[in-house]
């Protein structure tokens, strides 16, 4: 029994199979001891299979990828370099499979194996034809509906790249092994089949980390860590999204598949998500060309919003690298052009004529209020100057929505103070921010809202910004004491987050017999006390420790609003520090979210409260002195350490092994 | 796995007892630390996160060198000086030896990268950063390592020296760097498949700008293993060569 088997071994060694005719060159592998030659020699085929084919492989391949690649375009050209890499691969195969039947034993397997790998690559180029216009219709995948389309195209891309290198890695690793043992009287198989085992092995890790990769980023599962980014929508975009009563159309303008664009469409997806009468569209510009027209697009990156007959348009652009600092206010801009769909612009007129904030172009502490115009214009509000010639002495004008006064340093004449006082009692809306620092008398504005203005200056000893390092910093008070007034709704939700700065601030107080609702909506620390005689230092035995009012609400009802009938009431914010909306302070986000709402409450938006998303970056400022610091310790202190480290460590080393020996 | 934690730890020695590693990562400190002065801060004011970005830009591409000079000798060296064929003899797999070189001097890179940390905590000083975002933008330099080590890992394999060992390992990173240029002049969806091979900067700048994606996460990981597993099967071509 152990013979036959071991004879069976052997005959399959020599490649005769039980019960099978001897191939034809059986002999040549193992001729048997003792035995003579075969009489007729074995005719040599015309062409042998041999180390040749690898090239020729290779180069049918590359012919292929010329042709359908480089030169597509010249169909000569194409079809020929095309058709003669793929007989050439037809006919490599065809040869290694003739090799392999005329081969025997070990040889044979070999010749089989890299035969069929070899096929697979023609069946691969084959399934790539398919991906053709040409096979496509062949197969009639040209007239399945387009998405259907795109998936068997798809599928078929993955299909034949995939084969391709499983097919063609093994085969010349298997090609790479045999090479040197081809002219030998006998293979070692084994080799063989390792390195063709090896070549697998890599192609499907090669094919399986690439379809990993490729499924991760169909998922499109990412988390973005980065602090300045694409803004989101705010609280206070969502109120006035809620807000809506009838249908708001948002169509954006972007390529398919354009980065800026799938930023956008994340911010208008949620922005859409707050109320059920706003519709978003992506549309490529191109595809839709009468639409673009309607909509008087004609670039990409444009995002429009459309109510009733009015229309705005909001460009971000569709370049990343152009359009990243405006994904990152989108927000403030979306909002702005949002309130511009949904109302009518409104006037806001900034007093002129006694050396108001917004007089000064340039100031070295940051007194300007460059900002503050930039957030009225956020708001859809005109901004106007309103003086002498534009009737603050006589009558302020009908069209104002809100009048603003901010730190005077020059005290109003009685006519433009019972301007004002007409203006609120008729309604009117005034912000008023008075500043002790113009050594004026301001009470006289203060009083005609119903408050007393207290000129001394608020210190405080223990709680302050630190500006110039001296005594005078304990002016820059900082508080976190809000009312629940809609006017500071957005800061006293978040107090304790959002301290506001009043640098130099004065106070306020009502005045007797006033028939105003009034309001102090902020209000200094307990510590804080009127620093009368400016030294900056509490004096207990002159001075007070107390919670003074920063800023108050005014507010009268003067006619209820009806059906037809418009509410009138007169609404004043007052703040007793000016500088709160400096462009100083502005640096401080508070102080932004205190404007912001106080405008919402004096425009009749308080609804709309909320924070706005900016994610603003900070540019860092370096001193030389640091910067020298700095310098020499990233330079040189580090490098140094490490390479002390490994001196004292490889030295220890080489003095203990030295001790050993 | 025992064995990889073997080589991995003779590995890890040899590099801490030799100045080697020490200089190498002196020099990348350096370097990082000249580039961070000069390009990423710069004489101006500049905003944080371009200051981060930049940092991160110039960590990357050092750790990229850095790691293919300390891959270069992983298995070249121990051809030149002879030391190959008692790794071979020794009762550890092929495989065990590919990863426990891998894990030494990602060890060691992982090391040399997370001593730059000052760096970024500088940018705190005066600007504003988020945690999150120094990160992501480490997890990327590191994945970044990883990658070009095993490239290099499977260079030193084929090379019968160190020197053509770094050669090769810079000639494949270079392919792979280089190829986002290749995109560029190259049509869909060829381009699509060529940026998607990109090692650098396509594949990393989602995490030098603080977004964490699967995407790109992955493919660092399937670049490190494939190359490793190459380095593998190269080290085991001896037995069909």
């Amino acid at each position: 029994m152990k013979d036959k088997q071991a004879q069976a071994d052997e005959a399959e060694i020599r490649g005769e199979g039980a019960g099978s005719a001897p191939p034809p060159d059986a002999g040549r592998e193992a001729p048997p001891a003792g035995e003579p030659a075969p009489a007729a020699p074995r005719t040599a085929p015309a062409i042998r299979a041999g180390g040749w084919m690898v090239p020729a492989y290779a180069g049918a391949l590359l012919a292929i990828f010329l042709g359908e690649r480089v030169v597509p375009t010249i169909e000569w050209l194409r079809y020929a370099l095309s058709g003669l890499g793929f007989l050439t691969l037809a006919l490599v195969t065809a040869l290694r499979f003739a090799t392999a039947v005329r081969e025997a034993g070990e040889r044979r397997a070999v010749e089989r194996a890299l035969a069929i790998l070899s096929a697979l690559g023609v069946v691969a180029v084959a399934a790539y034809f398919t991906t053709t216009d040409a096979g496509q219709a062949m197969l009639g995948a040209s007239r399945a509906a387009p998405e259907l389309r795109a998936r068997i195209h798809a599928a078929t891309t993955v299909a034949w790249i995939a084969l391709l290198v499983m097919a063609t890695v093994p085969l010349f690793f298997g090609e790479a092994a045999l090479a040197p043992m081809r002219r030998a009287e006998r293979i070692e198989g084994r080799r063989v089949r390792a390195a063709t085992l090896s070549g697998v092995t890599l192609a499907f890790a090669a094919v399986y980390s690439a379809l990993f990769v490729f499924a991760a980023s169909q998922l499109d599962l990412k988390a973005d860590f980065s602090y300045y980014r694409t803004a989101r929508p705010g609280e206070s975009t969502k109120r006035v999204a809620e807000s809506l009563t009838a249908p708001l159309k948002i169509t954006a303008f972007f390529p398919q598949q354009n980065e800026v664009g799938a930023e956008v469409e994340g911010y208008l997806r949620e922005v859409k998500s707050a109320s059920p009468q706003i519709t978003v569209e992506m549309q490529d510009r191109l595809l839709v060309p009468a639409l673009a027209k309607e909509a008087k697009v004609t670039q990409d990156g444009v995002i429009v919003l459309s109510r009733d007959s009015s229309r705005e348009t909001l460009t971000v652009g569709s370049d990343i690298k152009s359009a990243g600092a405006k994904l990152k206010s989108l927000d403030a801009d979306f909002q702005k052009v949002l309130l511009k769909v949904i109302r009518p612009q409104r006037t806001a007129y900034l007093t002129v004529g006694h050396g108001e904030l917004n007089e000064s172009a340039s100031s070295p502490e940051g007194r300007t209020t460059k900002n503050l115009r930039k957030l009225l214009e956020s708001q859809n509000y005109i901004v106007k100057d309103l003086g002498l010639a534009q009737g603050l002495g006589s009558e302020i004008p009908k069209d104002a929505s809100v009048v603003i006064v901010l730190g005077p340093q020059k005290a109003f004449l009685p006519e433009e103070v019972a301007a004002l006082k007409r203006h609120a009692d008729e309604g009117g809306h005034l912000l008023l921010a008075l500043d002790p620092d113009a050594k004026v008398d301001l009470d006289p504005l203060a009083g005609a809202v119903g408050l007393t203005w207290k000129p001394e200056v608020l210190a405080n000893d223990r709680v302050y910004v630190r500006r110039r390092y001296n005594d005078s910093d304990q002016a820059m008070l900082v508080t976190t004491r809000y009312s629940s007034h809609a006017s500071v709704s957005t800061l006293s939700r978040h107090a304790q987050q959002a301290p506001t700065i009043f640098p130099g601030a004065s106070s306020l107080d009502k005045r007797d017999g006033g028939d105003q609702k009034i309001d102090f909506v902020v209000r200094s620390l307990g510590e804080t006390f009127a620093d009368a005689n400016g030294n900056f230092k509490f004096d207990a035995d002159s001075e007070k420790r107390s919670a003074y009012n920063l800023a108050a609400a005014v507010s009268k009802e003067l006619a209820p609003g009806g059906d037809d009938k418009e509410k009138k009431e007169l609404r004043a914010f007052v703040v007793a520090d000016a500088d709160v909306f400096s462009d100083a302070a502005f640096r401080n986000e508070p102080n932004i979210v205190l404007a912001l709402d106080a405008l919402r409450w004096l425009g009749g938006e308080e609804s709309y409260a909320g924070e706005i998303t900016t994610s603003e970056d900070v540019r860092i400022e370096h001193t030389k002195e640091k910067d020298q610091v700095w310098f020499w310790a990233t330079i040189l202190v580090a490098p140094a350490m490490v390479l002390g480290l490994g001196l004292f460590i490889t030295r220890r080393g080489r003095r203990a092994s030295g001790r050993r020996a | 796995m025992r064995g990889t934690l073997l080589v991995a730890r003779r590995e890890l020695s040899a590099y801490l007892r030799s100045p080697l590693g020490y200089v190498v990562a002196a020099a990348a400190l350096l370097i990082d630390g000249i580039y961070f002065q000069v390009a990423a801060l710069g004489s101006g004011a500049r905003l944080s996160a371009e200051v981060l970005l930049k940092f991160f830009d110039g960590t990357a591409f050092i750790t990229m060198v850095a790691a293919l000079i300390l891959s270069m000798r992983l298995i070249a060296g121990e051809r030149e000086s002879g030391t190959l064929i008692l790794l071979k003899t020794a009762p550890v797999r092929d495989g065990e030896i590919i990863a426990g070189k891998f894990l030494a001097a990602l060890a060691l890179v992982s090391l040399m990268t997370a001593i730059t940390i000052y760096m970024p905590l500088l940018i705190f000083v005066n600007g504003k950063v988020s945690v999150g975002h120094i990160l992501v933008g480490y997890s990327g330099v590191l994945l970044l390592g990883a990658a070009s080590l095993a490239i290099g890992l499977f260079a030193s394999t084929l090379a019968a020296s160190q020197v053509i060992a770094v050669i090769l390992g810079a000639a494949i990173i270079g392919t792979l760097g280089f190829l986002f240029l290749v995109a560029r002049v190259t049509e869909p969806p060829l381009n699509d498949f060529v940026s998607a091979l990109n090692l650098y900067p396509l594949n990393q700048k989602p995490f030098l700008n603080g977004v964490l994606r699967l995407e790109n996460v992955l493919y660092y990981v399937a670049v490190a293993y494939f190359f490793l597993l190459a380095a593998t099967h190269t080290l085991k071509a001896r037995r069909w060569r």
